[in-house]
């Protein structure tokens, strides 16, 4: 735990937790804006926290959306592992919604540039690789093997491996991964409706890109995911219009 | 965050967006004195608002009626947000500059808001969940965000019956936005409001009932107000005066 955080925690808990009322919140709030303001240098070193997985438990959960929406405005997100650490740590939308604004925001992505390699980690590696994911020689299982028990395939061969290519945060990705295709692991539809769902919420062109290439990939839980998709824009009791155009942007097409 | 919206809604609600209602200010006689509002806050924090140059802080912990915004009230509701805190800071301001506000007083546009949330792909776990207060800030941001609002006019949401009037006060939600090229809503202090001054004292304590819907007088001593407080805190204000307000 980093010394700054264990300092930290009873006073952001004091800030963020609704369970001590907004005028308690408030006053920490105050009172952490005027040192900011006396503080610049701390307010730099605050926002640059070198955090690390281990680092989730060290404020108290409702800290973290406001920290990770505090720091976007200022540096850039805290790594990859440590989203994932945080994403996997809690089922609230509110830290997992925060996770991803972090993850997909402009400087949360600018480690991967379009087209270019990007350093990769392989699950079961603790190292990373310059190798792009979508050319990494993983095989993976083809929807629908694991009830046939046919042959798994190599990942190029695989139709979606374009797609995922326009995923541009590297955390996202790996996501993805993780709820797909990760032979470790029995695939998440459940997962995968979640960050459909951020994603369609957050519905900016990163997100929503990112969301087109979640639903085209090909996985045993793609029609569920891409149901569930639908069901929400159902649910938006949006026009004929805008909800054919939604569909069509997403790849969700309907039966007449 | 920009969830799908019907075009229709989505028209509706732009249109809905306009200038503020400058007549629901108190801007004095001969409406030529600059427009006033006033935000109350605890006495621990009030002393630094008798020196000039201190802003006005940004609301930014979750629960608040509607997102990360700095909550004041027009000075034609003088007392109306005294249940805060005991001191009531006044500060100018120029409507002129808000050309977005949105008035979720006017029952229609409410209808357009709850249409617009209900929209929302995290509606659903707003309403069922217990972190909702959490997804309400993200949302009432994302509303004031897309449609670019400067202020939100609403009726109070806590009240107490001798200062608060819930049918027929406005209170003011306004947006700082980020310095371009950055896109938000800001933290920090607000940049909306000049000259806030410490110009009000209110004889009285609070405290939450109800879950904080009631906010109880605990000394409950006086039975009239004097008249025409606007303008004796406006006057004031300009003279550097305090006014004492009894319980």
């Amino acid at each position: 735990m980093k010394a700054l955080l264990a300092i930290a925690e009873s006073f952001l808990d004091r800030m963020t937790n609704p369970l001590y009322g907004t005028e308690v919140n408030e006053e920490y709030s105050l009172r952490f804006n005027q040192l900011l303001a006396e503080d610049p240098a701390f307010a730099a070193s605050f926002a640059e926290l070198a955090l690390e997985p281990d680092d989730v438990d060290s404020l108290p959960a409702c800290a973290w959306p406001w920290y990770l929406q505090w720091r976007c405005e200022r540096a850039d997100p805290p790594p990859a592992e440590f989203l994932d650490a945080l994403f996997e740590a809690t089922d609230d939308p509110a830290i997992q919604m925060a996770v991803m604004i972090s993850a997909l925001s402009d400087s949360g992505r600018a480690d991967v540039s379009d087209g270019e390699p990007v350093p990769y980690r392989d699950d079961d590696s603790d190292s990373y690789t310059d190798v792009h994911p979508d050319t990494s020689p993983r095989r993976r299982t083809e929807p629908g093997d694991e009830a046939t028990g046919t042959a798994p395939y190599s990942r190029e061969s695989l139709p979606e491996l374009g797609g995922r290519r326009n995923i541009r945060s590297r955390w996202l990705r790996t996501r993805i991964d993780r709820l797909a295709y990760d032979p470790q692991r029995a695939p998440s539809v459940a997962g995968a409706i979640e960050v459909a769902t951020y994603l369609l919420q957050l519905g900016d062109p990163e997100s929503l890109t990112s969301l087109q290439e979640l639903l085209a990939a090909q996985w045993s839980g793609q029609e569920e995911l891409r149901q569930a998709i639908d069901e929400q824009l159902e649910e938006a009791d949006l026009d004929p219009e805008t909800a054919a155009r939604w569909r069509s942007e997403l790849g969700l097409f309907r039966q007449a | 965050m920009s969830g799908p919206v019907s075009h229709d809604l989505d028209d509706k609600i732009r249109a809905a967006v306009g200038a503020f209602p400058q007549q629901i200010l108190d801007i004095g006689v001969g409406g030529l004195a600059p427009a006033l509002v006033i935000k109350y806050i605890p006495a621990k924090f009030s002393t630094s608002y008798h020196q000039p140059g201190q802003k006005l802080k940004i609301s930014e912990t979750p629960g608040f009626t509607w997102g990360r915004a700095t909550y004041v009230t027009p000075l034609a509701f003088p007392l109306s947000t005294a249940i805060f805190g005991r001191v009531g800071v006044i500060a100018g301001f120029n409507p002129d500059n808000w050309r977005r506000t949105f008035d979720a007083t006017i029952v229609a546009n409410q209808k357009l808001y709850m249409s617009w949330l209900q929209a929302q792909p995290l509606y659903r776990r707003f309403v069922l969940t217990a972190q909702s207060a959490y997804i309400s800030q993200m949302l009432r941001d994302k509303f004031r965000l897309r449609y670019g609002i400067d202020c939100v006019l609403f009726r109070p949401d806590q009240s107490n019956p001798r200062y608060t009037k819930t049918v027929s006060d406005v209170w003011m939600a306004v947006t700082d936005w980020r310095q371009p090229p950055a896109h938000g809503i800001a933290t920090g202090f607000s940049d909306r409001f000049m000259d806030a001054r410490l110009t009000v004292v209110v004889e009285e304590e609070f405290e939450d009932r109800m879950g904080g819907i009631h906010r109880a007088g605990l000394l409950n001593l006086a039975s009239t107000r004097p008249a025409d407080l606007a303008n004796e805190f406006r006057q004031a204000y300009y003279a550097g005066r305090i006014v004492r307000i009894g319980s």
